[in-house]
């Protein structure tokens, strides 16, 4: 058998009245930024307080161990990991997995045909805009929402997203031209 | 500006700007292109629409109620239920050890199973999918991937690279169930990933043979100690020929 190492971090136990104090610190202030993204992720607002209540179980149970550094991409990381499993459980079909994304997103497709035209995508609406962000395949979608709604700077969406901070620009850049490719197509 | 950059690197500088996430020189250099360059400018001003687009959206923000609610949890969960696991963590171990040497005599000592542990590894390969970071150390390199697991689980598995079975190895993820984490290799198939998790017998009593959750195709078979649980979208007789690819490169290292 394999048994080679048996390593397990030390845990300090925390109260009951610190995981309370950490959790109102860490997490609360964050509820709106965990139920824009769970929004955006889930389609709905109801299945995003699903959502955010099990992200916040999660990060209390976390927060057991100790508290969290940098508070808002680190609740933000539980909430779009969450998220995922849920869509997993509940919407299998509605998933495009990022390492499709290549075959089903092909680059050519992501290039907006004509000019750049400020005023034609001024003038969406708020429906066409929606609509155009649900359509995008999840990676993207993330990103996007973390960037513009939840306003993260790189470093953090890297540390939520798990993922270095070159994949965190290009899913960005790709995520905006699909934006303007769909808004384009939509409005002309 | 435009000269200091290769026309590729384009789109990205432009994200960057827009993102204030150039450092001061470069955005004085980019607002000196942006007077000199028209193209570059109308760019610039198509993806502020649409940042602009985005942010006006409906805002989501937590009602009272649910706010009190989630304020709430943190004083109704019981800390008992993960100050537990430290606890129960060693005996857990020394279980696992025991049964190895005492052939299993133990077992009554043995910690309850979670429920749906056959579950929550068929999460963690969506997840790891969806995330579009299948792998948390990405390596075809059994040297590197054995030690990885070393400092990151309880057990180091059995690491091998089956390319020559047409299973390449590309790298290993922590899976967890309940509160323990076991190693979990990946290796691709075509197109296709295989998520293979070995699961000390200990920690889970899993069910042996095929089966399908989610419609992914699942196979999970017992060597020693351990019970390997095979989990992927590709199809089942794939996994039967990962298995036997295994069973074999292990073979062959004993």
């Amino acid at each position: 058998m394999n048994i080679r190492t048996a390593r397990f971090a030390p845990r300090g136990e925390v109260t009951k009245d610190t995981a309370h104090r950490l959790f109102a610190e860490t997490v609360v202030p964050y509820l709106d930024d965990a139920l824009a993204l769970a929004r955006w992720l889930t389609g709905s607002a109801t299945d995003a307080e699903d959502v955010v209540q099990e992200t916040c179980l999660r990060a209390l149970r976390a927060l057991q161990a100790g508290p969290a550094a940098n508070a808002r991409p680190w609740v933000l990381a539980i909430t779009r990991n969450t998220a995922f499993t849920w869509l997993a459980r509940n919407r299998p079909k509605s998933l495009v997995f990022a390492a499709d994304i290549e075959t089903v997103v092909p680059a050519s497709d992501a290039e907006p045909s004509g000019a750049p035209d400020a005023a034609l995508i001024a003038a969406a609406d708020s429906a066409a805009v929606e609509a155009a962000l649900a359509r995008l395949s999840l990676p993207f979608r993330e990103v996007l929402v973390m960037r513009e709604i939840n306003g993260l700077t790189y470093r953090d969406i890297a540390q939520a997203i798990g993922a270095p901070i070159g994949t965190v620009m290009s899913r960005l850049a790709r995520a905006r031209r699909l934006m303007l490719v769909e808004l384009r197509g939509h409005l002309e | 500006m435009t000269e200091m950059h290769p026309r590729s690197d384009r789109p990205l500088l432009l994200q960057a700007a827009l993102d204030g996430e150039l450092d001061v020189a470069d955005v004085l250099a980019f607002e000196r292109a942006l007077t000199s360059d028209a193209e570059l400018a109308a760019e610039y001003a198509e993806l502020q629409a649409l940042r602009r687009g985005l942010q006006a959206l409906p805002k989501n923000r937590a009602s009272a109620d649910f706010r009190a609610r989630m304020e709430a949890l943190a004083k109704d969960e019981p800390v008992r239920r993960i100050a537990r696991a430290p606890r129960w963590l060693p005996i857990g171990l020394a279980a696992c050890f025991a049964f190895i040497v005492g052939g299993g005599l133990t077992s009554l000592l043995l910690p309850h199973a979670p429920p749906e542990p056959m579950q929550a590894l068929v999460a963690d390969h969506m997840r790891s999918r969806i995330s579009g970071q299948p792998v948390d150390v990405a390596s075809s390199e059994r040297h590197t991937v054995k030690p990885w697991f070393a400092t990151h689980t309880l057990l180091s598995p059995q690491v091998v690279d089956l390319a020559s079975e047409g299973f390449p190895l590309i790298g290993g993820r922590v899976d967890v169930i309940g509160v323990t984490p076991v190693p979990t290799l990946v290796f691709r198939f075509r197109k296709h990933l295989i998520s293979l998790a070995e699961v000390p017998n200990s920690v889970a009593d899993l069910r042996r043979g095929s089966s399908s959750i989610n419609g992914l195709a699942i196979l999970t078979w017992r060597q020693g100690a351990v019970t390997y649980v095979a989990i992927s979208d590709a199809a089942p007789e794939e996994l039967i020929a990962l298995k036997a690819a295994f069973e074999k490169a292990t073979g062959d290292a004993h």
